[in-house]
C-alpha cells in the first residue's frame, strides 16, 4: 500500500536552533524596500499623507520637471522660427538674400536636437519616477497587508483589494505624474500667447475664441461620461463574475440542469451591457465631432482674419503660419484643466480606499515585552474563554485542559465552534475574555511569531497555491531539503501518490488544487505541517476524505515522528476519535464533558447523541428516533418531509428540455 | 475629508441575483454618486429576456472574421462609406490654405478669402453631421456584434462537458469571454475601419501633395517616410515586445497578491510574512524595471517622431526653396509652385505621417483581434464530449431504476479507471460504494449522472440508455453532491434557490429545517439575505456542506448522488439528513458516497470498488458474513467503537 513507517527517520526533520529562524526567508532580496510609507496622520489631505512617498523621489522629480520645462520652451520656439524662415522666404528667392533663411533654419535644427536630447531625458525621467511610485505604493500596501489579521480577511472580498492595488493605485500615479504636465502646459500657453499678442492682439483673442467652447463641451461630455463609463466598468464586471462562476461552478451548474438559466442571466447582463456601451456611444457622437470641429473652427479663423491682416499689410504671413502652429498650445492647458480635474476627484477617491487599507490596525499585535517560546512542553490550558466573530457568542466560558504529550479529541456539532478554538490557540483572533496558556505561560505574552511556529495545524480544506507539490509542501519551510520534504510526505503518506503525477514534487498544482482528489490534498496539507515537525499539532477534520487504512497509517508515522507531542484531533469519524487519549465534548460553546471515549459514552447521553449511529450497533434494536431529533417529535418530523414529498412535482411539470 | 467614497467596502452590497446585482460602487466619488444612481434608474429591466438554449451543437459554417460579418456586409459598407466620406471632409481645410494664400491673401483679394471661409466652415458642419452619424452607426453596430458574441460563446461553454472544465484553466477560459471578445470588438468597431479610414486619408494626402508639387511629394516619399516608417516600425516590435512583458510581470504581480490575499491565514501560521515580502518585492520591482524599459522606448520614439516632424519641416522649406528658384523666381501666385503650395505643403506633411504611424499601428490590432478569432474558433469548434443526440428524448417521471452494463472507462487513454463493471440498482433502493481513495467511486457516480461517457458498455436509467435521453430531463431528476460544496456570489438564499429558481421562501426554509441548518439561519442578522461572502468563507465547513445539500433537496431530485457530501458534517446532523432521505427518496434511489462506515452502512446495498472494479456486493449482513474487504472494514471499525478511546 504505502511506503512503510520505518523509512520515516524523524532526526531529519529538524528544529530551528533559535528564534530569529522561526520566520524562514529563502528568498533572494533584489530590490531595496520602499524608501517611504504614508503618512499616518488621518486628518490631513490625501495628497499630503502620500507625499513621503514622493518626497523620497524629490531629486529625480525636479530634474525631470526642470527638463520638461526646457524642452517646452524649445518646442514653443519652433513655431515662431518656422514663421521667421516663411517671411524671410521670399526675399531669399526673389532677391537671392538667403542668409537670413539659413540663419533661422539653422538655429531651428540646433533647437530641435536640443529638444531631442532634452525631452527624452526628462521624459525618461519622469516616467522612471512614477514607475518607482507606483511600485513602492504596491509594496507598501502588500507589507502592511500581512501584518493584519484573520478578522480583517473575514471582512475583506479579495477582489475589491486587488482592484484596490492595482486600478487605484494607477489613477494616483496619473494624476501625480499629469500634474506637472499641467505646468508645463500653462508655461506654453504664456509663451505662446505672449508671443501672438506681440504679433497681433486682436487675431490672438481670435485664435482663442474657440477655446473656452471646446473647454466648456470637453467639460459637459466628461461629465456625461462619468456615470456611464463606471456602470460600463459595472457591468462588465456583471458578465465577468457570471462567467467566472459558470466555469467554476459548472460542474453545480449541470448537475442542476441550470444552463439555460444561466444563460439568460447571462444574456440579461451583456444586454444590460450593450445599453449603457450604446449610451456612450450615442452621447460621442453628439460630442466629440463638435469639439474635434470647434477646434478647427479657431484654425479657420485665424486663416480668414489673419489672411485679411496680411492683405491689410499689418503682419506677415510667417506669422500667420506660426499662429497656425500654436493653436494647439493654446489650448492644452484647458483640456488639462478639464482632465486634471478629474483626475483629481479619481484619485482622491482612489487614496481614500488605498488608505482604508493602511489605516488598518492589526487586531493581533506582539505586546512590548514579549516571550519567546522555545521547545515547549505543549501543556495547554483554555479557562473561561469567551469569543465571538461578531455580536454573537462562539464560546461562552470555555475550561479545559491538555497535558503534554497528551493526544485529545475535541467532539462537538458542526458550527458548535471546534475551529474556532484552534484558530483561538495560534492566537489568530483576540479572544474576548477569560484566558489561554501555553506552559503556563498566558499566549498573548508570547511573540506570535514563535508560538506560529511551535502551533502546526491542518485545516479540513486545505488551501493550495497553485505552485510545485514540492513548494507546497515547503511552505513553512521555504529552504527545507528534498530529504526532508520526502521525509514529511512519506509521513503524511503523500509519497505514494506524489510519486504517480507527471512530474513528481515539481508538479504544479493547480488553481486551487483542483487537479487533486479532495483526500490528496488533505494529505499534502498534512504534511507542509509536519515537515515543522511542531510539537503541538491540530488536526482539524483533516482526515475527513481520507480513508480509515490509511489515516491510521498516518497516526503511526505522527508517533514516530515525534514522542510527546501535543496533539488535538478535531473529527467526526469514531475511526479518527479512537486516535485519542481523551475526548472533550464542546457544546453550547463550552466543554460540557471530558473523558475517555468509553467513558462519555456510558454516562454522558449528549456524546451519545452527537455521535449519533455511532453508539448503535447493527443487530441492536434501533434507538428511538425522538433522540435524535433534539427537539421535534419524530411524528412532526415525518410530517414534515412528507409534506415535502407531496410538493414533489409530477413529471409534465418540470420544463420540457430541447426535444419536445 | 478623505473621500471614503460611498464604500461599500465590508463585503456588503453583494445582494440580488448571482452576478447581476448591486454595483461595486465602493469608492465612486460621492459627488458622481447621484448621477451615477440616475442612470441606473433609467435602465430599462431587461429581466424577462428568454434565450432558447439547446444542448445541440447547432451546425454551422465555422467561425471566423467573415462568417461572423457575412450577415451585415451591407451595413459594413455602409460604414465605410461614411468613414470614407469623414476622411475627404478632413483634407478640404489644407487644400483651402493654399487657396487662400495664393488665390487671396498674395493677390490681396478679400473676396476669395471670404468664400474660402463660407466653405470651409461650411464643410466643417457638414463634417460633424457625417462624422456623428458615423461614430454612432458604426458603434451600436458594433455593439450588437459584440452581444451576439457573447451570447453564442457562453451557450457553447455551457454545452461543454466537464472534462473540458477540468482540462482547461478557468483563468485561460475567462479571457475567452473577456479580453479574446474585446480584441475582436476593437478589431471591428476600430481597427478594421480606422484601417480602410488610414489607407484613404493617405491616398487623399498624396494625391493632393502631387498636386502641389511632384518633387517635393517624391522628396517627402523618399526621405522622410522611409525614415519614419523604420523608426515606427522599430518602435511597435520592440515595445511590443516590452509591452507583452509588462503585462506579464502585471499578471505575475497580480496572481501574487491574489494567491497571497486568499492564502493569508497559511501565510499568517507559516510565519511566512518576511518571506512574501521580498518575493513580492522581487516581483513588482521586476515589474517596475519591465515598464522602465518601455518607458525608454517611448520616450525615444515620442521625441523622435517630433524631431523629425520639424526636421521634415526643415527639409521641405530648404528643398522648396530650391524648387522655387528654379520654377518660380519671381514668385507668381498663378506659378506652378507658389509659396502657398509650400506653406500648404508643410502643414500637410505633419497630417501624412499620421496615417504612416496607425498603420503599424492598426496592423498590431489586426494580428490580435485575428489571434482572437483563432481562440474563439478553437473554442466554438470544440464539440462537448457528452453529446445529446438530435433525437434524444426526455425521461418522463424517472423512477430510478439503475443499471450499469459491463461499463468500463479511463480519464486517459490507456489508464482505466473501471474495467467492465456491471450494477443492477433496483428503484426505491438506497446503495453506498465505499472503497479506498482513488478506486473509482466518484467516477463511477460521475458515470451514472452523465458527466461523462462511458468508454465502453453503458448506463441505463429506467431503461433509457443515458446516451438517448436530453441532458435536461436527466438532470433536472438527478441531483449530484460533490464533496466540495460551491457556493456562488450572491446571498444564501440565491444560492439554495439555483437549483430551483422559482422555490418559495417557505420551500426554502423547509429544506433548511431538513439538513439541520435552519438555526444557523435564524441565528445571522439578515438571514437568507446575508451575503456569501467569498464563497462562503464565514461559515465553518460543515454548514458549507449542509447548504449545499440543502440546495440538492430543494430541487426534488428522484435520484440522488451523494458523494462524500457530508464529510465534514458532525455525525447528529448526518444522521437527521439520512433520515430525511430515507423519508424524501421513499421508492426513489440513493447513491451515497461515504467514508465514515456507520454511514455506508445503511443503505440497502453496499458496494466495495477497487482495483478498477465492483469487488463484493451485497447487504451489510451478507457482506460480513462473506467475511473479506468489506467484513475487515466492519471489524476494524466494531473494534474501535467498543474497545478503543480507553486510555
Ligand atoms: N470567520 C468567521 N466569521 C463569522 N462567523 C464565523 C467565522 N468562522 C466561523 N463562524 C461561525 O462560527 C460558528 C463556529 O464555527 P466553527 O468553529 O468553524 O465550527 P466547527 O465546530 O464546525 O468547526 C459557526 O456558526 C460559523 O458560522
Ligand atoms: N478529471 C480527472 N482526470 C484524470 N484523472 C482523474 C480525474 N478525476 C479522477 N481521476 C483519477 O481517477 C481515479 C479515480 O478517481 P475517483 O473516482 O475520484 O476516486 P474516488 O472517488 O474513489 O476517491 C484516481 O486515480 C484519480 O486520480
Ligand atoms: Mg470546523
Ligand atoms: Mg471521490
Amino acid at each position: 500500500m504505502s511506503t512503510t513507517i520505518s523509512e520515516v527517520a524523524p532526526e531529519i526533520l529538524e528544529h530551528a536552533a533559535d528564534p530569529g529562524e522561526y520566520e524562514p526567508v529563502s528568498v533572494e532580496r533584489r530590490y531595496e524596500d520602499p524608501r517611504a510609507t504614508i503618512d499616518r496622520d488621518r486628518s490631513k489631505h490625501w495628497f499630503k499623507r502620500l507625499f513621503p512617498i514622493l518626497w523620497v523621489n524629490k531629486w529625480p522629480f525636479s530634474i525631470a520637471i526642470g527638463g520638461m520645462v526646457l524642452s517646452m520652451l524649445f518646442g514653443v520656439a519652433v513655431p515662431a522660427l518656422i514663421g521667421k524662415a516663411i517671411d524671410a522666404l521670399p526675399a531669399a528667392v526673389t532677391d537671392g538674400e538667403s542668409s537670413t533663411l539659413f540663419t533661422f533654419l539653422g538655429i531651428l535644427v540646433t533647437l530641435a536636437t536640443l529638444r531631442l536630447v532634452i525631452g527624452f531625458f526628462a521624459m525618461y525621467q519622469m516616467s522612471r519616477v512614477s514607475n518607482q511610485l507606483e511600485g513602492d505604493l504596491r509594496s507598501v500596501i502588500y507589507n502592511h497587508l500581512v501584518t493584519l489579521s484573520f478578522s480583517f480577511y473575514d471582512r475583506i472580498q479579495t477582489g475589491q483589494v486587488i482592484s484596490r492595488a492595482n486600478s487605484d493605485i494607477r489613477a494616483i500615479q496619473m494624476f501625480l505624474m499629469m500634474s506637472p504636465m499641467m505646468l508645463t502646459s500653462v508655461l506654453s500657453f504664456t509663451f505662446a500667447a505672449a508671443y501672438m499678442a506681440s504679433v497681433s492682439v486682436t487675431l490672438t483673442l481670435a485664435a482663442m475664441i474657440s477655446t473656452p467652447i471646446v473647454y466648456l463641451l470637453s467639460m459637459k461630455l466628461r461629465k456625461l461620461m462619468f456615470p456611464l463609463s463606471w456602470l460600463t466598468q459595472a457591468r462588465q464586471a456583471d458578465v465577468a463574475v457570471i462567467v467566472d462562476e459558470n466555469i467554476n461552478g459548472q460542474r453545480i451548474v449541470k448537475s442542476f440542469a441550470q444552463e439555460g438559466n444561466q444563460l439568460n442571466l447571462l444574456a440579461r447582463a451583456a444586454k444590460q451591457l450593450q445599453w449603457v456601451q450604446v449610451r456612450s456611444v450615442d452621447i460621442s457622437a453628439l460630442y466629440n465631432p463638435l469639439i474635434e470641429n470647434i477646434t478647427v473652427l479657431g484654425q479657420v479663423l485665424v486663416w480668414i482674419y489673419g489672411g485679411w491682416l496680411v492683405i491689410d499689410g499689418q503682419i506677415q504671413l510667417g506669422a500667420l503660419v506660426a499662429f497656425n502652429m500654436y493653436i494647439m498650445m493654446l489650448q492644452m492647458p484647458f483640456r488639462f484643466l478639464g482632465m486634471l480635474l478629474q483626475m483629481e476627484q479619481r484619485a482622491r477617491a482612489s487614496a481614500g480606499r488605498i488608505f482604508e487599507i493602511l489605516d488598518e490596525e492589526p487586531e493581533v499585535r506582539d505586546r512590548d515585552d514579549t516571550i519567546t517560546l522555545t521547545h515547549p512542553k505543549g501543556h495547554l490550558k483554555f479557562d473561561n474563554v469567551r469569543f465571538g466573530y461578531k455580536d454573537e457568542q462562539i464560546l461562552r466560558g470555555l475550561t479545559f485542559e491538555v497535558n503534554a504529550g497528551e493526544t485529545v479529541a475535541i467532539v462537538g456539532r458542526t458550527g458548535s465552534g471546534k475551529s474556532t478554538i484552534v484558530r483561538l490557540l495560534s492566537r489568530f483572533y483576540e479572544i474576548g475574555d477569560g484566558a489561554i496558556s501555553i506552559d503556563d505561560v498566558d499566549i498573548r505574552d508570547l511573540a506570535t511569531k514563535s508560538l506560529h511556529y511551535h502551533v502546526g495545524q491542518v485545516l479540513d480544506e486545505p488551501f493550495l497555491f497553485s505552485v510545485s507539490i514540492r513548494d507546497n509542501i515547503a511552505y513553512g519551510k521555504p529552504d527545507a531539503t528534498m530529504e526532508e520534504i520526502i521525509v514529511a510526505a512519506t509521513a503524511a503518506q503523500a509519497h505514494d501518490f506524489i510519486m504517480q503525477t507527471e512530474d513528481g514534487y515539481d508538479t504544479v498544482v493547480g488553481e486551487r488544487g483542483y487537479t487533486l482528489s479532495g483526500g490528496q490534498r488533505q494529505r499534502l496539507g498534512i504534511a507542509r505541517a509536519l515537515l515543522l515537525n511542531p510539537p503541538i499539532l491540530v488536526l482539524d477534520d483533516a482526515t475527513s476524505a481520507i480513508d480509515v487504512t490509511v489515516e491510521k497509517a498516518i497516526h503511526e508515522a505522527l508517533l514516530r515522528l515525534m514522542e510527546n507531542r501535543t496533539t488535538i484531533l478535531i473529527a467526526h469519524r469514531l475511526s479518527t476519535i479512537s486516535l485519542a487519549d481523551r475526548v472533550i465534548l464542546l457544546d453550547e460553546g463550552m466543554a460540557v464533558a471530558t473523558g475517555t471515549h468509553r467513558e462519555l459514552m456510558a454516562s454522558v447521553p449528549r456524546y451519545r447523541e452527537v455521535l449519533a449511529q455511532q453508539n448503535r450497533q447493527i443487530g441492536e434494536p434501533e434507538p428511538d428516533d425522538a433522540e435524535q431529533m433534539d427537539d421535534e417529535s419524530d411524528g412532526e418530523y415525518r410530517r414534515r418531509i412528507a409534506a415535502i414529498v407531496r410538493s414533489t412535482p409530477k413529471p409534465d411539470d418540470f420544463p420540457g428540455g430541447g426535444a419536445r | 475629508m478623505m473621500g471614503h467614497g460611498g464604500g461599500h467596502w465590508h463585503g456588503g452590497g453583494m445582494k440580488g441575483r448571482a452576478g447581476a446585482g448591486d454595483l461595486p460602487f465602493a469608492g465612486i466619488p460621492p459627488e458622481m454618486l447621484d448621477r451615477t444612481n440616475a442612470l441606473m434608474a433609467d435602465e430599462p429591466d431587461f429581466g424577462d429576456i428568454q434565450i432558447e438554449f439547446s444542448h445541440r451543437v447547432v451546425d454551422g459554417e465555422p467561425f471566423s472574421l467573415w462568417t461572423f460579418l457575412a450577415p451585415y456586409k451591407f451595413r459594413m459598407l455602409g460604414s465605410l462609406a461614411l468613414v470614407a466620406l469623414t476622411e475627404v471632409l478632413l483634407l478640404i481645410g489644407p487644400y483651402l490654405i493654399k487657396v487662400a494664400i495664393d488665390d487671396a491673401i498674395i493677390p490681396g483679394d478679400f473676396d476669395v478669402l471670404a468664400m474660402v471661409g463660407v466653405i470651409w466652415v461650411g464643410s466643417l458642419l457638414v463634417a460633424v453631421v457625417v462624422s456623428g452619424f458615423r461614430i454612432r452607426y458604426v458603434g451600436r453596430l458594433g455593439q450588437m456584434l459584440m452581444y451576439e458574441l457573447r451570447l453564442r460563446v457562453f451557450a457553447h461553454l455551457q454545452r461543454l462537458s466537464l472534462d473540458f472544465f477540468t482540462g482547461e484553466k478557468a483563468g485561460r477560459l475567462m479571457t475567452r469571454m473577456t479580453s479574446d471578445i474585446e480584441a475582436l470588438s476593437n478589431l471591428l468597431q476600430t481597427g478594421l475601419i480606422n484601417l480602410v479610414a488610414q489607407i484613404l486619408s493617405l491616398i487623399f494626402i498624396i494625391g493632393i501633395l502631387l498636386s502641389f508639387n511632384v518633387q517635393l511629394t517624391m522628396i517627402l516619399l523618399v526621405i522622410a517616410a522611409p525614415v519614419m516608417l523604420v523608426l515606427t516600425h522599430w518602435f511597435r516590435s520592440v515595445s511590443e515586445k516590452g509591452y507583452e512583458t509588462v503585462r506579464n510581470r502585471i499578471a505575475e504581480v497580480l496572481s501574487d497578491l491574489q494567491e497571497s490575499l486568499s492564502g493569508m491565514r497559511l501565510v499568517i501560521s507559516f510565519n511566512r510574512m518576511k518571506h512574501n515580502v521580498i518575493n513580492h518585492r522581487n516581483i513588482v520591482g521586476d515589474y517596475r524595471e519591465a515598464n522602465n524599459y518601455t518607458a525608454w522606448i517611448s520616450a525615444f520614439y515620442n521625441q523622435s517622431t517630433q524631431f523629425v516632424d520639424v526636421a521634415t519641416t526643415l527639409i521641405i522649406l530648404i528643398v522648396g526653396y530650391f524648387i522655387l528658384i528654379d520654377v518660380n523666381p519671381t514668385l507668381d501666385p498663378d506659378g506652378s509652385f507658389t509659396v502657398g503650395a509650400l506653406i500648404a505643403f508643410t502643414t500637410l506633411s505633419a497630417r501624412f505621417f499620421k496615417p504612416i504611424t496607425a498603420l503599424t499601428g492598426l496592423y498590431n490590432e489586426f494580428q490580435s483581434g485575428n489571434a482572437a478569432v483563432i481562440k474563439l474558433r478553437g473554442l466554438l469548434e470544440t464539440a462537448p464530449s457528452v453529446m445529446e443526440k438530435s433525437d434524444a428524448h426526455d425521461i418522463e417521471d424517472m423512477q430510478g431504476d439503475i443499471e450499469i452494463r459491463n461499463l468500463s472507462f479511463a480519464y486517459d487513454v490507456g489508464e482505466p479507471v473501471l474495467d467492465n463493471v456491471s450494477l443492477h440498482i433496483p428503484a426505491g433502493q438506497s446503495i453506498s460504494f465505499v472503497g479506498p481513495t482513488g478506486a473509482g467511486k466518484s467516477t463511477l457516480a460521475k458515470l451514472i449522472a452523465r458527466f461523462y461517457d462511458p468508454s465502453l458498455g453503458e448506463v441505463l436509467i429506467d431503461g433509457h440508455n443515458l446516451r438517448d435521453v436530453t441532458l435536461h430531463s436527466l438532470h433536472n431528476q438527478l441531483g449530484v453532491v460533490p464533496q466540495e460544496p460551491f457556493l456562488f456570489h450572491g446571498s444564501i438564499k440565491d444560492n439554495l434557490r439555483f437549483s430551483r429558481p422559482e422555490a418559495s421562501d417557505e420551500e426554502i426554509m423547509e429544506a433548511c429545517r431538513t439538513v439541520g441548518i435552519d438555526d444557523m439561519i435564524d441565528r445571522l442578522p439578515e438571514g437568507l439575505d446575508t451575503p456569501c461572502h467569498e464563497r462562503g468563507s464565514s461559515l465553518s465547513s460543515g454548514e458549507r456542506q449542509l447548504l449545499a445539500l440543502a440546495r440538492a433537496f430543494l430541487s426534488r431530485p428522484r435520484v440522488l448522488i451523494l458523494d462524500e457530501a457530508t464529510s465534514n458534517v458532525d455525525q447528529q446532523s448526518e444522521s437527521k439528513i439520512e433520515h430525511a432521505l430515507d423519508t424524501l427518496l421513499e421508492g426513489r434511489t440513493a447513491i451515497i458516497i461515504a467514508h465514515r462506515l456507520a454511514t455506508a452502512m445503511r443503505a440497502d446495498i453496499i458496494a466495495v470498488i477497487n482495483n478498477r472494479g465492483i469487488m463484493e456486493i451485497g447487504s451489510h449482513d451478507e457482506l460480513v458474513k462473506q467475511g473479506s474487504y468489506y467484513a475487515d472494514m466492519y471489524e476494524t471499525w466494531r473494534t474501535q467503537n467498543e474497545g478503543s478511546a480507553t486510555v
